[in-house]
């Protein structure tokens, strides 16, 4: 049963065709095992469990069993405080708060009619782009992680601790930011911290072609990922693929550019797609290249929006935050973000009254999860680990 | 063939280049970016959400914070300061006017949003370094911070309710007074307004004491308060809110 | 048999335990220390005063002490006896290893072969652990193991095959003395460039043979959690634990002695002759056969703190397809040098 069969698979092929490929074999491989992965598995990224159909160490179906983390987003939103709800976007993706915080926090300006100036603005681009960067660093190391390499991870690490760092001096959270509010930020930029932010951009010079040499080009890296868990265009916008998972398909959609918001439209930076560089446009590897290359696009971002703060003379950023919600405008509003996971989504109702009515989140990681049953027959364990890895789900944001 | 060989060649320099930037990390290693946690401890920053505390002597007994939290864990309770006593001055400056009898936050279930620490006006609650949050039990994870001794908050209690007795006798005699004097039919509903705003009084007090979840409900009761309903709506501009301030009815 | 065979035997076993568990201990701490260090980290520093030194003997103590866990639906008299199987057979291979020209277990005249038969016991330990856990990932991390195993004892015995022709003898003193004067007499330097490839195909595959990254898959933690010992815990566990790192010497040091001189020194002036000093020339011989030792296991730690982990096909497609043929070319043309020249 440990047995390992060659299959030429042709490029390009569909799981179903595969799956019909593989059901010929079925005689001669006798009886199926079901492996449960997770959830308490290492390379789940969390709480997830995969139940596993397999045939020695080929998989014929996997189930994505979910909400081992729930705790009931939309619901506690429904009785909390339109301010108070910030804090609870926080712990969605908990690898991308600020992102997260964006996406309700504009939601929310829009349904009100409430404009904010173009500096707040701006450090809201800063913040989240830094928290983009944050992001992707624990995407492309745990990746590595999960293919064995230890060491470029705790090198990622410690490059998005200095962006904690900086979060801490500028709002005192690291991980779980709460920086953003209906109308403004919590704290204005704190002395010299845009110096700190150059000073950082400087220090990254060159950090990511040590990645790109140590783990993105490293051969063994490359076999295990190049042609492996081919997600194509189609599938990504059937499935409802966004963000990172979808520009690794060859499609170049970001919503920074094809709807732009908070002034995205005037900041100059490319949308990186995969190539199939190695192997076929929608593999793993591409879908991981992606991420690295959007970290230096971010870090251009991030170095147009502090040269345009230094520019800029100082403002309240308070100012805008209403004074009093209790008695807000009704309506209703969906809006979407680019967020690191891809594309983040709040639909709100509002009854005039203090609480959101309804509030309901498309979470980018859940539509990606999706995918999973659909591409994995046909794959190794060692590639299931591969495959969950590369569409860089959080369970946070999954379950909500 | 060639295929073959160069996947080998591809292998073997990766791997070497690899060996090279990981070795360049192992002997040029000068300072570990960690640190020695217990020997080192590193400093906070001025903005760093740690560590919940309130300085019973600065606080206004607002009640702000606690309708702040969205998980509901500060409980406090405050008792009206009689009409002589001086408790000093708030560092808004504007005088004390509350005492303090109970403040217990609740860490086990703290977020560390730090909403509550946004609306208060004194600053009382703020954040400090972390004194090791970490305990053995779960009743350790709550944290008392108001300062009057038991026997001094029995004294207050008994007092507040002697206090209240003496209002409501009062109220009653004002009432009885006022209904004699105006008994004329005519004159009736206007007494009864009257006596609406003297009810919401007698109340506050007791609005105060009690916990904070039943204080939320009972606020928006209290017609002629000032203060807004609810949780803070507008956590960063506290100076243009109206303070709620129970000690002003 | 008389008291004072007995004796030296007892001491000969008593000192290749202790020599395994220093070893093991000694690798451990290293391995934490090398990470830490390619990581930009410290790793530990507090037990024992001088950089954490004592780390490993405190998590030693620690195993000890623990709860023999042996799962319900485990087999349970496999699943005791399997790592005592991976210890012993680690231990036995050690005894026809030279640590210096008197320094040996046992010199047999068929060392080598013995010591590659004897170090294959451990897949049937690994395999049984596997399967009696009664667990699927152990259950994988066993067959991989296995398969794995099995599959590269073939490119090693035949780069091993290399030194053995040039000189002759399967005994292991006879290897490594062959192998005197110099580092450029040593069995890697001969025949150039043929015994250095299959030093290098012979490392890499001992990387396999002892589940190390990047071929640790019958390990590998993001994948299978952790393997064949997922079940084991407590004194067992670092039975597990103890064969793994002492393998690592193993290999290290059949490398050292087939290709990288032995005892020898790398200049024959840093040696003691046998005639002045008997003691002190294989005390200095086990110096630089353990420092050689580790030395590769150094490589072996820096590797692994380098690369990913190969998948299951590509680890069969390095083996039966890289590997052997480079080994089995090499193999055909050293033979073919060894008979011309000889004639």
């Amino acid at each position: 049963m440990s047995e390992i069969r060659e299959i030429d698979i042709p490029v390009g092929a569909t799981p179903q065709k595969i799956s019909q490929m593989l059901e010929n074999f079925e005689d001669v491989h006798g009886e199926r095992m079901v492996v449960q992965m997770g959830p308490q598995h290492p390379a789940t990224h969390g709480v997830l469990r995969v139940e596993l159909e397999t045939d020695g160490e080929m998989i014929m179906k996997a189930t994505p069993h979910i909400g081992y983390l729930h705790r009931c987003f939309e619901k506690t939103c429904e009785s909390m405080t339109w301010q108070q709800v910030v804090a609870y976007t926080d712990r969605l993706d908990y690898c991308s708060s600020a992102n997260n915080n964006l996406g309700y926090v504009l939601a929310c300006e829009k349904m009100f009619g409430i404009e904010v100036s173009e500096r707040v603005q701006t450090i809201r681009v800063l913040v989240s782009e830094l928290n983009r960067l944050a992001s992707h660093f624990i995407a492309i190391g745990t990746y590595g992680l999960d293919i064995g390499a230890w060491t470029p991870f705790l090198y990622l690490i410690q490059e998005r601790e200095h962006i904690l760092d900086l979060f801490d001096r500028l709002c005192g959270g690291r991980l779980l930011l709460n920086y953003m509010r209906i109308g403004g930020l919590t704290h204005d930029l704190p002395d010299n911290w845009l110096k700190e932010v150059h000073e950082y951009l400087s220090y990254m010079e060159g950090k990511l072609d040590e990645v790109n040499s140590l783990l993105s080009y490293n051969k063994i890296f490359v076999e295990r990922l190049a042609n492996v868990a081919i997600i194509s265009e189609d599938m990504c916008i059937k499935y409802g693929l966004t963000g990172p998972n979808l520009r690794g398909a060859g499609k170049k959609w970001d919503l920074r550019k094809n709807e732009p918001y908070c002034g995205y439209e005037t900041y100059d930076f490319d949308i990186p797609v995969g190539d199939g560089e190695v192997g076929t446009i929608g593999d793993c590897w591409d879908r991981y290249i992606v991420r690295v290359k959007e970290c230096e696009q971010s870090m251009r971002i991030i170095k147009q929006a502090t040269e345009r703060l230094e520019k800029m003379p100082g403002d309240d950023v308070l100012a805008a935050i209403p004074k009093s919600m209790t008695k807000v405008a009704p309506g209703e509003i969906y809006f979407r973000t680019e967020h690191p996971k891809g594309e983040l989504g709040f639909y709100i109702v509002s009854n005039g009254k203090k609480f959101p009515w309804r509030l309901k989140c498309r979470a980018p990681s859940f539509s990606s999860l999706s995918v999973m049953s659909a591409v994995s027959p046909g794959l190794l364990i060692a590639d299931m680990v591969a495959l969950i890895g590369s569409i860089d789900i959080v369970l946070g944001e999954v379950d909500r | 063939m060639a295929g073959y060989f160069k996947d080998i060649w591809l292998g073997v320099s990766t791997v070497l280049i690899g060996m090279h930037i990981t070795f360049k990390h192992w002997f040029k290693f000068k300072k570990a970016v960690t640190i020695q946690y217990p020997h080192e401890i590193l400093e906070m920053n001025e903005r760093t959400r740690a560590h919940l505390f309130n300085v019973a002597d600065e606080c206004a007994v607002c009640l702000q914070c606690a309708r702040a939290c969205p998980v509901d864990i500060i409980d406090m309770q405050g008792i009206r300061a009689d009409k002589d006593e001086d408790l000093g001055l708030l560092p808004t400056g504007k005088p004390k006017r509350m005492h303090l009898i109970k403040f217990d936050i609740d860490f086990s279930k703290c977020v560390y949003c730090g909403l509550c620490v946004e609306v208060c006006d004194t600053k009382s609650l703020h954040w400090r370094a972390p004194v090791e949050p970490c305990t053995f039990t779960r009743e350790e994870m709550y944290k008392s911070f108001a300062t009057i001794p038991p026997d001094e908050v029995e004294r207050l209690i008994a007092f507040d309710a002697e206090r209240k007795v003496k209002k409501a006798e009062e109220m009653a005699a004002k009432k009885a007074a006022a209904a004699a004097a105006k008994a004329a039919k005519a004159a009736k509903a206007k007494a009864e307004a009257e006596a609406k705003p003297a009810e919401a009084g007698a109340d506050a007090p007791k609005a105060a004491k009690s916990d904070v979840g039943e204080e939320k409900k009972e606020t928006p009761a209290a017609s002629d308060t000032p203060e807004k309903p609810g949780t803070p709506d507008s956590p960063d501009a506290p100076e243009n809110t109206p303070k709620p301030e129970p000690d002003k009815s | 048999m008389t008291w004072l065979d007995l004796l030296i035997a007892v001491a000969c076993v008593a000192g290749v335990l202790g020599f395994i568990s220093v070893v093991a201990l000694v690798a451990i701490w290293t391995e934490r220390k090398i990470s830490a260090h390619i990581h930009d980290r410290l790793g530990p520093m507090e037990t024992g005063g001088f950089h954490g030194w004592a780390q490993t003997i405190a998590d030693m103590v620690k195993l000890l002490q623990k709860e023999d866990i042996i799962p319900d639906a485990a087999d349970k008299p496999l699943f005791k006896l399997a790592p005592y199987i991976v210890l012993s057979a680690t231990i036995a291979s050690f005894v026809v290893l030279p640590f210096g020209a008197h320094l040996i277990g046992t010199d047999l005249n068929i060392g080598i072969y013995y010591l590659v038969a004897i170090s294959s016991l451990e897949v049937a330990g690994i395999l049984m652990a596997g399967w009696a856990s009664n667990n699927k990932w152990a259950l994988f991390g066993g067959m991989r193991s296995a398969s794995q195993m099995i599959s590269f004892e073939i490119p090693i015995g035949l780069s091993l095959l290399i030194p053995i022709m040039i000189v002759g003898s399967l005994s292991m003193q006879d290897l490594v003395g062959a192998q005197a004067g110099g580092f450029w007499n040593w069995g890697v330097f001969s025949h150039l460039p043929f015994a250095m490839i299959a030093f290098i195909v012979y490392f890499w595959a001992s990387l396999a043979e002892v589940n190390r990254t990047p071929f640790d898959l019958p390990e590998g933690e993001s994948e299978l959690v952790a393997g064949f010992h997922v079940e084991y815990s407590g004194m067992r566990f670092a039975m597990f634990f103890l064969a793994e790192f002492a393998n690592m010497f193993l290999v290290a040091g059949v490398a050292v002695a087939l290709f990288l001189g032995g005892w020898h020194a790398p200049f024959s002036f840093l040696e003691i002759s046998a005639e002045s000093n008997v003691i002190l020339h294989n005390l200095v011989g086990f110096f630089w056969f353990a420092s050689k030792g580790m030395v590769l296991l150094f490589i072996q730690q820096w590797l692994r703190w380098t690369l990913p982990r190969l998948r299951v096909d590509q680890l069969m497609h390095v083996c039966w397809k890289i590997f052997l043929p480079f080994s089995f070319v090499n193999v055909l043309i050293v033979s073919l040098w060894i008979v011309l020249t000889q004639s």
